[in-house]
């Protein structure tokens, strides 16, 4: 009888503890989170069918920016996706390529090297810049791995998120329109524009634009420690792991800062070379990409629409002739579904274009609930 | 060995206070090692010796959060342990050798020896309050005397000055101090019984769930309890989580969230005017409440899983009729402590009864006032003692003796004018029964309370001096509505300070009627209500305390701002 007893209220206490625990993740997950265009975008990774994409791009914001798999899809019929997020720093590249490597296993991982040629300590520190990732990742050894090395904050606020974030209904209202484009995400299955983005605004830089002299650049400048450390780290792991992959860095319009950062993209390729990986230098194929410097960016270093769909255009050819990267096998709800997408992002484009000729004001643009409102016109 | 204490020890004590970090009583962490504890202390099988668990569990909670200040609690321990059994075996001998001598001394040698006892017994507890007490009054208030004594002597223009020293205080010294002080006193004053295994003593003295802000535990209360094999009992398990709960949504939903605008505030004090300043008292009445409150009924709660009743230290003060009952409701163990220790002795002293009588017997106690004085003035007085004192423990400075005075001084006046407020209550033909006169006496009395927390919000003496001027002259609504608006908290935030606070005096209401009528708790009360809504209040509280409180490490929404992207 007392046994009865105990085991009723025990399932009692075990039921409302279930309740709770699904609540408070419930919460964490969707409310109570920092919801924005990088959580949309890795989780969006995750819904990609194991195995089914051909390459996966690593880096940061040019990753995304300058790159869009669905154009790619469309134009080389290859399945590919940015797991990138935005100022993304070279530590979180091991656990983003191990993560890859995980869940996917493709043909090529492409890893843009930005991020390793950053010389601040600030940068590398900035919690943002692994939260970008880190939050988003489901929890495995990667992540723990991840934090570990990567977490400058209290480490238990990475695992459980909403210690950090369970204030945002107060301080961030605006956030609260993105867990809705996650939520659309993830009851349809995937993500229309695969992690894609831009700005419409056409960039005009003032004073002098290296790109014009950069293959006759010889000066290398090294890496900081730290970017060093961890590069070398990464092409161990890639060797012992004997994992297809190259390295680049995509186009940006350098000027005297960037030059010092290009100096650096020098040192890095050397060291990747060493380990007999490639690297592709773009910031001076401009000509062969057909860049334009005053149309095809909104900042120094990142494209607008124009640029994305050259680069992309330019980069996905690149690598099926290279790379022998051909038309993805897929399975029909695959290949409805990267239609779809491919239907979307041209929708994107003429949107993006659109907002781009008439001048307007700089907007973000990508996987955002406002975005797809506004490309339902350009639906064909 | 040197090198293993002066070396290793200290490395190995230093990486674990490092790896676990802080256990304060809102961290996870804290809640892991009760857990770990609970699940050790209940599964342990020999009941007899569970103690040693809870006596581990301590030594691991003070190792981990400050180590370094661990001679301090053992010394205290040892010389309450020392002449604990020093007092009992010297009345004990005392006594025996009475019995022997019942025959052969007059009545006046066993006068005469019992006083000498005694005296020596008081010489006794007297080393031991003078050790300990001096030991916290050095570190706690040796910055306050010399920075007095040296700005006195300065302004006589005297060559001479205290050094200045950089004290850190251990955890939790004014509490155990207090505590096992008490201990020793009972003991002297037999009525407890010294305990013969000193680390059943330095289990009472450290306990964990009150070493930080007790409440101030009595040996005869709590002793027995600690060294009792507890056996898991749910529903105790179940009244001390919802009491945890509840001192969660005290601590994180208001106190900490109130704390920001009050903290900012008192960071520029001389910015603000009457009605910020204002404003700024009022909160601070409820951040000082629910703060204090709710940690001590984390602290309790804690307890009680383990099958411990702490005594209660809050009791809705801000319902007093008087500002006697209002320190009867407020901080109870050190009020306790202060009546059981400071008060009776002073007004039971040969002394304050020589002086009442000597008042009697003249002519001014003839009169009405004469006797009334004569009989009140012992208490009076002991009570403006006590409270100087009380105002000393809060801190070290002028302020805190400000608000000792205040308080004690408006007891003292209260009891000494007393016949004179019958009086004028008779003439007004005042009904002092009535709802509307008891809800002014609560009014007046929250006013009072309210003008004492005045000194402790001011950073200094003069400040406090400074807001009581403004209160009359620096009121402008419209600049301290503005000044309001940029105290560091929303207007959500305000709005989630105003409905909680609204709740908690909802449940306050509740709990004071329901207590007078059925004597029993709102735990109890909720006991007998079905399954669904019982949970669904933990339920609802739970949630209230993760959206709502403050903790972690904050959320700054322009950290994630990349400005070229």
């Amino acid at each position: 009888m007392k046994l009865h007893y105990n085991l009723k209220r025990a399932l009692k206490l075990l039921s409302l503890a279930l309740a709770l625990v699904f609540c408070l993740l419930v919460l964490q997950d969707f409310v109570l989170c920092h919801a924005d265009q990088n959580r949309e975008r890795i989780k969006g990774y995750y819904l990609e069918d194991a195995g089914s994409l051909d390459v996966v791009l690593v880096g940061a914001s040019e990753v995304y920016v300058d790159f869009a798999s669905a154009l790619a899809y469309e134009r080389f019929g290859f399945t590919s996706y940015p797991y990138a997020t935005q100022s993304s720093t070279i530590l979180n590249y091991l656990a983003a390529v191990k993560e890859v490597v995980r869940t996917q296993r493709p043909k090529l991982i492409v890893i843009e090297i930005n991020g390793a040629l950053y010389n601040d300590d600030k940068i590398f520190d900035k919690e943002a810049n692994l939260r970008n990732l880190g939050d988003n990742m489901p929890l495995n050894s990667n992540k723990a791995e991840l934090i570990r090395k990567v977490a400058t904050s209290d480490e238990i606020e990475h695992y459980v998120p909403i210690i950090k974030y369970h204030s945002v209904w107060r301080d961030d209202p605006k956030s609260q329109r993105w867990p809705q484009a996650i939520i659309a995400d993830r009851l349809r299955g995937y993500t229309y524009l695969k992690g894609a983005r831009t700005k419409t605004k056409a960039f005009h830089k003032e004073g002098k634009i290296y790109n014009y002299t950069l293959a006759d650049e010889q000066e290398k400048l090294p890496l900081h420690p730290r970017a060093q450390a961890a590069l070398t780290e990464l092409l161990d792991y890639c060797r012992s792991e004997q994992l297809n992959v190259i390295f680049v860095r995509f186009p940006h319009i350098v000027g005297k800062g960037g030059l010092i950062r290009y100096k650096r993209s020098l040192t890095a390729a050397d060291l990747i070379r060493s380990y007999g990986f490639d690297y592709i230098g773009l910031d001076e194929k401009y000509d062969e990409i057909g860049l334009d410097f005053d149309s095809d960016f909104y900042n120094q270093e990142h494209m607008n629409i124009r640029g994305q769909v050259k680069l992309t255009e330019y980069f996905g050819g690149y690598l099926a002739e290279h790379y022998g990267i051909g038309p993805s096998s897929l399975s029909d709800s695959q290949r409805a579904e990267w239609d779809e997408s491919a239907r979307y992002y041209e929708a994107f484009r003429e949107l993006a274009s659109a907002e781009l000729k008439k001048g307007s004001k700089s907007r973000d643009m990508g996987g955002d609930l406002e975005t797809q409102e506004k490309m339902q016109k350009y639906l064909k | 060995m040197i090198y293993f204490f002066s070396t290793i020890l200290p490395q190995f004590l230093d990486n674990m206070q490092r790896v676990i970090g802080p256990l304060t009583y809102t961290s996870l962490n804290f809640f892991l090692f009760v857990a770990v504890t609970a699940l050790v202390y209940f599964l342990f099988p020999a009941k007899k010796f569970r103690w040693v668990i809870l006596l581990v569990a301590n030594i691991f909670f003070y190792m981990v959060c400050g180590w370094r200040f661990g001679l301090f609690i053992l010394f205290t321990t040892l010389s309450a342990y020392l002449i604990g059994l020093w007092l009992e075996h010297r009345a004990k001998a005392s006594k025996k050798l009475l019995k022997e001598k019942k025959a052969e001394w007059s009545r006046e040698e066993k006068k005469k020896y019992k006083e000498k006892t005694k005296v020596q017994m008081r010489l006794i507890m007297t080393l031991a309050l003078v050790l300990n007490f001096g030991i916290l009054a050095f570190l706690k208030y040796y910055g306050f005397f010399s920075g007095s004594l040296n700005d006195l002597l300065g302004a006589f223009k005297i060559g001479f000055s205290l050094p200045t020293l950089k004290l850190l205080m251990p955890l939790g010294i004014s509490f155990y101090t207090f505590q096992t002080m008490g201990y020793v006193v009972d003991v002297y004053r037999e009525k407890t019984p010294a305990q013969r295994n000193p680390l059943k003593l330095l289990l009472f003295v450290s306990f964990f769930p009150q070493i930080i802000q007790g409440p101030i535990s009595v040996y005869d209360q709590l002793a027995g309890q600690l060294f009792e094999g507890h056996s898991f009992d749910f529903t105790r398990f179940k009244h001390g989580c919802e009491l945890i709960l509840w001192g969660f949504f005290k601590k994180l939903v208001i106190a900490d969230k109130a704390v920001i605008a009050i903290t900012t505030v008192t960071s520029d004090y001389g910015a603000y005017n009457g009605t910020t300043l204002t404003f700024t008292v009022l909160l601070y009445a409820l951040q000082l409440y629910t703060d204090f409150s709710g940690g001590i009924d984390i602290s309790r709660g804690v307890a009680q899983i383990f099958g411990i009743d702490m005594i209660e230290n809050f009791r809705r003060p801000y319902f007093s009729k008087s500002i006697n009952e209002y320190w009867r409701r407020w901080h109870i163990s050190l009020g306790a402590w202060m009546k059981n220790y400071v008060f009776y002795p002073i007004a039971m002293s040969n002394q304050f009864l020589t002086v009442s009588k000597n008042i009697k017997q003249s002519r001014f106690g003839k009169t009405a006032a004469g006797a009334h004085i004569a009989k009140v003035l012992p208490t009076s007085v002991a009570s403006l003692i006590v409270f100087l004192l009380v105002g000393i423990w809060h801190g070290a400075s002028w302020k805190y003796v400000a608000f000792g005075v205040w308080n004690g001084g408006i007891i003292m006046l209260s009891i000494l004018m007393q016949p004179l407020f019958d009086a004028a209550a008779d003439k007004l033909h005042v009904n002092r029964k009535s709802i509307p006169f008891q809800l002014f006496r609560v009014f007046r009395t929250f006013i009072v309370v309210l003008v004492g927390y005045v000194f402790d919000v001011a950073p200094t003496f003069s400040e406090s001096m400074r807001t009581f001027w403004l209160f009359f002259t620096g009121q402008n609504f419209q600049e301290g509505m503005q000044q309001i608006g940029s105290l560091g908290l929303t207007s959500n935030d305000f709005n989630v300070i105003g409905l909680t606070t609204a709740f908690l005096l909802l449940v306050s209401l509740f709990q004071e009627k329901h207590e007078k009528e059925y004597g029993e708790n709102v735990r109890q009360f909720l006991d007998k209500k079905p399954f669904m809504l019982r949970w669904a209040v933990v339920f609802v509280g739970v949630l209230a305390v993760v959206v709502l409180g403050v903790y972690g490490s904050g959320y700054n929404a322009a950290d994630f701002v990349y400005m070229q992207f």
